[in-house]
Formats: structure tokens, sequence, C-alpha cells
């Protein structure tokens, strides 16, 4: 044994998290001090963000100087030290960044308390930033159920609001269940490979025979059902349209995007890493439900009149394409996915950001009408709003566009031409419904009864997403060539 | 010929829309009007400058702009023009001023939207024309949607919110499943031969196989018979042009369809020569369904407006029966064809807006006698319907007889069935006019009419001039296009010109990167210069 048990690099690697760790306990700390009042929330946003973009910088600097200096992994092989974990930390950050903007107000328009929210947003980003970056089955749940937990209590977070108190129980109940199978299923595979290690167990799995094993295959098949889960794939979704329609509208934009690419970010890392040898295997799998998710997804959207509700299984349906990307099973599908949800993270944040603004004698509203004749009262938000539809309906000049043109690439360039063709169709159907909501701001009536509450910060979070969805395409070079360099190393 | 001056004509009225949504405040609805008519016309002006210095001999790409965009994918901003661009950007152009300038009284509210979706429009369509990358002319492509949805949804008639839903979710399920095609070849090309790109050019020297070939072309197929429209895939054809306004219907029938041709003659052929040929005898059964349909229903429309929408359906059968006639006398007819119909309907359906403008009703029952009340209308109408159904002088003879020629070539029967839809034409355009035009005047509605003020006629005469002058003078246009026409011609059938007094050119090289610094750049293109320095370098490989 050594003497310590981390070294300085092992503190280094994790600087991002630690200083999110700091943030936290001093937005509780503080909170428990702090008057209430109207500015308290703007206050306690302020100091968040300042501490969410101080983990960036560390995540943006400090992880690459790391990298060069050769240092692949921390805390005895727990944690990976890899461009992937840096490139989804900073998309979980920029997620929050842009959700803090759009909480600022609407907390205080709710009159909810501002500290333990951002609190458990901090905590949360913690749990996501490891789940993406755990290399080890013990730190990979911990970052998971981290993660969970914050995010439960953030969906019924307005405990006076039915529905968010709803959401947050629900959510809680098949989000335990659905823990539990993900760790029956690491027993499993612990139990045939005898390690924790992913690349241990990847290894192990490279010993001929090993595949065969019935335990092995109930636990990947368990393992593949509670990653669907979690990245809300059908079947296994029903929790989704709940939670997010029910949570506060900047959680749901908060956890439609990041808690999402966590789940990508956990799942990416398990199969290519843990699963490599067993790839003909869960391919099929997610194969089938990708098709499942984005079809069920988008038919259900077009039925609704609620914009929460039919951004919700927006949000199902645009798992199921990113899933493309991972059943390709390839580098390049690797690289599709981590770009298509980098893309999805802009268009869906701001597609969602604009629910916010409105209220009716100040409560929430999101029926469909309720965004009647927008362009008559701000052209600003209904050109934004356009780009975002267009962006989720994969219609250039957007960065969805680009998303969707590298997914589809993805599958067929490993032999999925079907799948592209079946993704492709889903992307006509999806318009079907962005448009509804086009034309109610472009053709509908203006409702007197609904308000406009807009604020600075929400109109930097709608301002900075509307731009990237545009600019992200036209200056797409580096992006393109971030994620190409961030897939995992295999 | 310059490659500014051809980004500036794409790119133009982009930026007029641009200028009018920041500058121009709602209320200033003249200055508005003034602005868009000006800044459109200055594009057809500055389009046609684009003839000076043409070589209009050579097959290759003039005025080439060829930047590095996402290198690692292989992506370039790389446009240029041939003959056939050539031809329909000035088609282009014009309509987009005459659409502009006739909806001067038309359109009543919210102007300054209007003109701002339409100059957008106007971009998206040019780019098509001008984009030799697979990324970009996609762009372009689906770029035109929106502004087109949103003309038929706000200014469209009493359906006009089905008629724009139809139209994007047809042309759009077209397009992507023609995305998956071009992302199929993508992956081959690269498998073939070790490069990322989607410069279209590098695909005219690729042998696809076989079956590859038949499955992008079945995608690149529903893009383009979507969009031309052919049967069966025509039905979003005559609501949309029911409900839109005149300067949407004059688009949409003037550049919009010819999009599905020219990606025909543009993509289908040249990149996926086995798979046409494969195809053609279906196509032209489809087509001649088209004619033939399109003309029958034509003549029992009772509201004049659908009925030029139905001609349509007709007349675009001819385009697709020329181009896979595949022989040089079919494609040059079809190509030529795609700027008469461009002339004829648009003409056409500026006639409809005008009286409908005036009586605010498209009931063919409701006129008659007009010819006695408005003898300018009556002319300019008489030449645009004899222009559409194909009399000899007019331009719409030129490309019919030239179909009728390739068609015969190839296949008489096709030509027999297809020889029907003129006489059809005739019938419905002919009774058309008889109906609203001749008999007694027969309400004091039609007697207080007042006959066309100058800037009606103005966006009249020059397509009438243009009807005639192409009836007459074909060979202009006809050298500018063989060219291309006889390159494609061979790679679909090599050697077709063994024997005969003519060497087809090639089709056209891929030009040689430009330095970014070489070109002045518009605003709106600088990010596109600032990705140009990073040098090409391939993709981590799949496992």
């Amino acid at each position: 044994m050594e003497t310590m048990p981390f070294t300085s690099s092992d503190l280094a690697a994790l600087n991002g998290e630690i200083t999110l760790v700091i943030g936290a306990c001093v937005v509780l700390v503080w909170g428990a001090f702090a008057a209430r009042g109207k500015q308290a929330g703007h206050r306690f946003a302020s100091v968040t963000l300042l501490f969410v973009l101080a983990a960036m910088a560390g995540v943006m600097f400090g992880l690459p100087a790391l990298i060069a200096d050769g240092v692949t992994s921390a805390f005895s092989g727990q944690l990976a030290v890899d461009g992937f974990g840096g490139f989804f930390s900073a998309l979980f950050l920029v997620a929050a960044a842009l959700a803090i903007g759009a909480s600022s107000r609407f907390l205080d328009d709710e009159d909810a308390h501002a500290p333990e929210y951002y609190f458990f947003m901090l905590t949360s980003l913690i749990g996501m930033m490891i789940m993406a970056r755990a290399a080890d089955l013990i730190s990979l749940f911990i970052g998971l159920e981290l993660q969970a937990l914050s995010v439960y209590v953030l969906v019924g977070y307005l405990k006076k609001d039915r529905r968010s108190t709803e959401a947050g129980l629900k959510y809680f109940i098949l989000g335990g269940l659905s823990s539990g199978i993900f760790i029956y299923a690491l027993s499993l595979v612990y139990a045939v490979t005898g390690t924790t290690n992913l690349e241990a167990i990847g290894t192990s799995l490279n010993v001929p025979g090993t595949t065969d094993n019935p335990i092995l295959i109930l636990g990947l098949i368990l393992l593949v059902a509670s990653l669907a889960f979690k990245v809300a794939a059908v079947p296994f979704h029903m929790w989704a349209p709940d939670a997010y329609s029910g949570a506060p509208t900047p959680i749901s934009l908060f956890i439609s995007v990041a808690s999402k690419a966590a789940a990508f970010a956990m799942m990416i890392r398990l199969l290519f890493v843990a699963f490599e040898p067993m790839t003909a295997s869960w391919t099929v799998l997610l194969a089938v439900l990708s098709v499942a998710t984005m079809t069920f997804g988008n038919i259900a959207a077009v039925t609704q009149d609620n914009v929460k509700r039919m951004f919700a299984y927006s949000s199902v349906a645009h798992a199921g394409y990113a899933l493309m990307g991972v059943v390709a099973g390839t580098k390049y599908g690797v690289a599709a996915a981590m770009f298509y949800l980098f893309a999805y993270a802009f268009m869906n944040i701001g597609a969602w950001g604009m629910i916010v603004l409105f209220r009716r004698e100040g409560l929430t509203c999101d029926r469909v009408e309720d965004f009647g004749g927008l362009v008559h009262r701000s052209g600003w938000a209904a050109t934004a709003m356009v780009i975002f539809l267009l962006s989720l309906g994969g219609i250039p000049p957007t960065i969805g566009f680009l998303g969707k043109w590298y997914v589809f690439g993805a599958a067929i360039d490993a032999g999925y031409g079907w799948l592209a063709v079946v993704g492709a169709i889903n992307a006509a159907i999806s318009i079907f419904y962005y448009l509804r909501l086009v034309k109610a701001m472009f053709v509908g009536e203006v409702d007197d009864d609904v308000t406009l509450v807009s604020s600075m910060p929400l109109n930097v979070t709608l301002a900075l997403s509307a731009a990237v969805t545009v600019l992200g395409v036209i200056l797409a070079a580096p992006f393109i060539e971030w994620v190409q360099s961030a897939t995992l190393p295999f | 010929m310059s490659p500014t001056l051809l980004t500036l004509v794409v790119f133009l009225p982009a930026l007029g829309a641009l200028a009018i949504a920041l500058l121009l405040g709602k209320e200033r609805e003249n200055e508005i009007k003034w602005a868009a008519n000006v800044i459109l016309f200055v594009d057809f002006v500055l389009s046609l400058l684009l003839l000076r210095g043409f070589d209009f001999g050579s097959t290759e790409l003039q005025g080439v702009t060829r930047l590095q965009w996402i290198p690692t994918i292989g992506v370039e901003y790389f446009t240029g023009i041939d003959g056939m661009s050539l031809a329909l950007i000035l088609l282009t152009t014009l309509l987009g001023t005459i659409a502009c300038l006739s909806s001067w009284t038309y359109i009543g509210t919210r102007i300054k939207e209007y003109y701002v979706y339409l100059m957008i429009l106007q971009t998206g369509m040019l780019g098509v024309f001008i984009a030799f990358d697979f990324f970009l002319f996609y762009m372009f492509w689906e770029i035109m949607l929106v502004p087109m949805y949103f003309l038929i949804a706000i200014w469209g008639g009493k359906n006009r919110m089905y008629a724009a839903i139809k139209l994007f979710l047809y042309t759009l399920a077209g397009s992507v499943l023609m995305l998956v095609g071009i992302l199929a070849l993508y992956f081959y090309n690269h498998s073939v031969t070790g490069e990322w790109t989607t410069n279209i050019l590098a695909y005219y020297q690729l042998s696809i196989p076989a079956d590859l070939q038949w499955w992008a072309f079945l995608g690149f197929f529903l893009a383009f018979a979507i969009k031309v429209p052919m049967w069966p895939f025509h039905t979003w054809l005559p609501d949309a042009h029911v409900q839109a306004p005149t300067a949407g219907s004059v688009i949409l029938a003037g550049v919009l369809l010819k999009m599905g041709t020219y990606g025909f003659v543009r993509l289908s052929l040249p990149i996926l020569p086995d798979a046409s040929i494969q195809f053609a005898p279906t196509i032209a059964i489809l087509s001649i369904i088209a004619i033939l349909y399109g003309g029958l229903v034509a003549l029992m429309q009772k509201d004049w407006k659908s009925l030029v929408a139905y001609s349509s359906v007709s007349h675009m059968g001819f385009i697709t029966l020329g181009i896979f006639a595949l022989n040089p006398i079919g494609l040059q007819g079809a190509v030529i064809q795609m700027l008469n119909h461009g002339v004829s309907t648009s003409g056409l359906f500026l006639v409809v807006g005008l009286m409908y403008e005036r009586m605010h009703t498209r009931e063919i029952a409701a006129f008659s006698g007009l010819g006695k009340v408005m003898p300018v209308f009556a002319t300019l109408f008489a030449i645009m319907a004899l222009s559409s159904m194909g009399l000899p002088g007019l331009n719409g003879f030129i490309g019919e007889f030239l179909i009728l020629i390739g068609s015969f070539e190839w296949n008489p029967v096709y030509t027999y069935w297809a020889v029907w839809g003129i006489v059809l034409g005739a019938a419905y355009l002919l009774w058309l006019f008889q109906r609203v035009m001749f008999g007694e005047v027969k309400d004091d509605k039609i007697a207080a009419l007042n006959d066309l003020n100058l800037r009606e006629i103005v966006t009249l005469v020059p397509l009438a001039v243009l009807a005639v002058w192409m009836g007459l003078a074909p060979n202009a246009v006809l050298k500018t296009i063989e060219p291309p026409v006889n390159a494609i011609i061979e790679r679909v059938h090599p050697g077709y010109f063994d024997g005969s007094d003519i060497t087809p050119p090639p089709l056209p090289s891929i030009p040689a990167a430009r330095v970014a610094a070489d070109i002045e750049l518009e605003p709106g293109e600088e990010p596109l210069a600032a990705a140009s320095q990073v040098a090409p370098q391939g993709l981590p490989e799949g496992d």
C-alpha cells in the first residue's frame, strides 16, 4: 500500500469537481443566513454562475494540461483523465450556465427559495461530471446516484405546485427502480469478470468463451435496459414526459440536456470500453431502441397541445437520433453522438428557455396557443424560436442539421442504412409539430392575458443559444475537430 | 467573369433582407417596398453582367469560389456556374424582380416581413444553382422551404395553413431521403478514394456499383420527383398554388419546380448514370401519366388558378420525359423547357393574380367579356397562353418540339402519348381564354374594371418579350446549354457521339482551390474565410 491515498495530480484531475463542491458549500451556508427577498435569487444565481465558470476554466485549461503530461487516470483508476470526459464536463457546465440564466428570475416569480435550488444544481453537476469520467463501476455508480438524487429534488422543487411534486415523486420511484436494475446488472458483470475496472472488464471479456456466459448476457441486457431508462429511450421513457413537463421549466431545460448527455457519456464509456468485445450484441439492442425511441417520441409529440409535453416527447425522440451514433459502434459514431448532443444542448435549451418567457396571470403557461402572435410582440423572440425549432427539426442552416448529417452518416457508415432512412422519415414527422408552434407564433392571434416576462439573464441564455445554433454550422470546423479529437480512445 | 460578382448576385437579396429587417421600421411601408424592389432589380442587372465574359462553349465551371469550410469532414464552400446554371440564375433574378413588383398592392398586411421572406427565398433559390458542394447544395435546397412556408401561411388564401404545411412536409420528406442518398455516396467515395469530400464534381468521376446507384437514385428521385412534382407526388402543388399569394405562385412555378428537374440533370444523371438508364422507362411512364392527367384535370377546373396549377403538372411531365429520353435533343429540350415553363407559367399566374386583385374571385364562371374591357390585359394574357400551349413562333413550341423529337428517338410510343398533352394544353388554355375574354360583359363589376396600369404592364411585358424572343431565336439559349448537355449524355451513354461530328466536351473538372485572400468577401461570408485556412485532414477510421 502507498502511504498517500492520492497524489497531487489526482487532485488536479478533479479541479472542476472540487470547485463545484466549494461552490455548493458556499451557496448552502450562505443560504442559511441570507435573508429571503426579491433580490436574493439574483445574488445566488450570480455566485453559482461564478463557480460554474470557474469549474469550466478548470476543465478547459487544467484537464488538457494534465493530458499533455501523459496522465490517463486518477485515484488508482477510478477516474479517467481524457478528452472525452472533458468534452462532456464542459457540455454540462455550459448547460448549467445557460440554465442558471433561465432560472434567475423564474425562481423569484415562483417565490421559490433559491439557495437549495442552486445547491442541488451544483451537486447534480458534480455527479454528471463523475459519470462522464468514471473508469470504474464503483465511481460510476456514485456519480450516477449523486446526479439522480439531486435531480429528483430539483424536479419536485416547486412544493406548492402539484404537477411538480407529482413529477418529482414519479421520477424518484422509477429512477430508484432503474438504479436498482443498474446495480444488479453491474453485480452480474462483476460476478463473471471479478473486477470493477472498466478496462479490466474489457480485457477479461476478450478471453474466448466468456461472452457466451448466460449470466453475463443477462447482465448486459439489464445494463442496456437501465441505461435506456437513463437516456429516456422507448420503452423505458415513461418517466420522461411527466418529469420534464412537471418540473420547473428551467430544470426541464437543464435535465433534458445535461442529465441526458451524462447518461449518454456513461453509456458510451461502459459499452465501448468495458463491453467492446460484445459490440455485436449491444448494437442490435440499441438499434431497436433507437428506432422505437425516435418513432414513438415523434408520434407522441405530434398529439400534444401542451408545449412542455411536446418538447418532452421531442427530447425523447432526440435521444433516439443520438443513439444512432452509438449504434454505429465506431469511433466515427461516437464523435457523431457527441456532436449531436452538443448541438441538441443549445437548440433544446433555447426552445425550453423560450417557455420560461410566457406567463398568464402570474403563472407559467405552456399551451401552444400561448405562443400566439409572438412575432407581433417580439420579432427577436419569434425569430430565435424559429431558429431553435428548425434546428430541432434538422433544417439548415442550423447546427441541428449538421448533427443529423453526422449521426445519419455514422449509421450509414456502419452499415445501418435502413436506420438512417428511419431517422430521416422521423425528421420529417417531427417538423409537423415544430411547425405548429411556428404557425402559432406567426399566424396565431395574440392573447392579451399572456405576458412576456423577460429578464437580462434569460435574454442572454436565449441569445447565446440562438447564436450557437446558427453560427455552429457556419463556424463548425473547430467544434467538429473537438469532438473528433475527444472521441474515446479504443 | 468574376467570382465576386457571382457571390454578390446570390447573397445580395439576403443582405438586403437583413438590412430591411434591421434598419426599416415596419410602419415605413413605402420605403420597404422601394428598397426591396430596387435591391432585387439591381440584383437582376448584376446577374446580366454575368453574361459578360462568360465562355459559352465551355463546360467548365466559371466564377469559381472554393473555400475550406469544415475540413475534417471534407465540406467546402464551393460555388460556380456553367451554362445551365447561368440560364436558371437569370430566370430566377428576373422572376424574383417581377414577383416583388407584382406584390406592390397585392400584399396589404405585414409588409416588412413579406419582403424579408421574399428576399431570403431569392438567395436560397439562387444558391442552389451555384452550389457544387453537396452540403452547401442541401443547405440552400432546404433554406428555401422556410420563407416559402411563411409566404403561403401568412399571406395565402383560406386554406393556407393546410397548403403551407403540406408543401413543407412533402418537400422535406423527399429532401431528407436525398440526404441519406448523399451520405451513402459520401461514405462510398471515402471507401474508394480514401478522401472525405462533398464536392459534387468529385462524384462525377466515380463508378458506383449498381446496387448503391439504385438506392441512391431512389433517394434523389423522391426528393426531385416531389419538387417537380411528378405524378403521383403532385398533390401538394395545386393546394400550394391556389393558396399562395401571386408572387408565391410565380416563384413556385417559375423557379422552385425547376429545382427538381435541375437536380435530375445536375446530380442524378452524371453521378448515377446506370441507375438513370434503369429508371428511365418508369419515369417516362410517370411523366406521361402526369402530362395526360394534368391536362385532363386542368380541363375540368372551375378555378382559374388551379387550372394553371394543373397545367404545370402537365408541362413538368414534358420536362422529365425529355430528361430521361437520355439523348442530347431530349435533354436540351428539357432544359430549355425549364426556362420556357418559368416564363409562361409565371406569366399565367401573374395574369390570374391581377384579376384576383380586381375581382376577389378566381371562379372562371365569374368572368366573361374581359377582352372588351381590358384590351391590354387580353393581349398579354393571349401571348402567355399561346406560349404556354406551345404555339410555333413562341418559346413553348421549341421546348416541347425538341422533347418530342428526343423521346421519339428513344421510343415512339412515349411520343404518341405525350403529343396528346399538347392537344389537351391547347384545349384547356383556349377554352379558358374563350370563357373569360369573349362573350358579353356580364355585369357592372366587370364593366367597371380598369385595364392594367403601368406597374402591372411592366411585370408582364418582360415575360411576353422573352416568350417571343426565345421562340424566334432559341439558338442563343441552346448554345449556352448544349455543351453541358452533351457532356452529361456522354457520361450516361459513353460513346453516344461516336460516328457523329460532335465531340462531346468533358464534364466539368474540379477547379483548384483558391486561397481565401484572393477573394473579396461579402460581409456574410467572413466565417467561411475564417475556417478556410485549416488544412484538410482525414477523419479517424471507423472500426
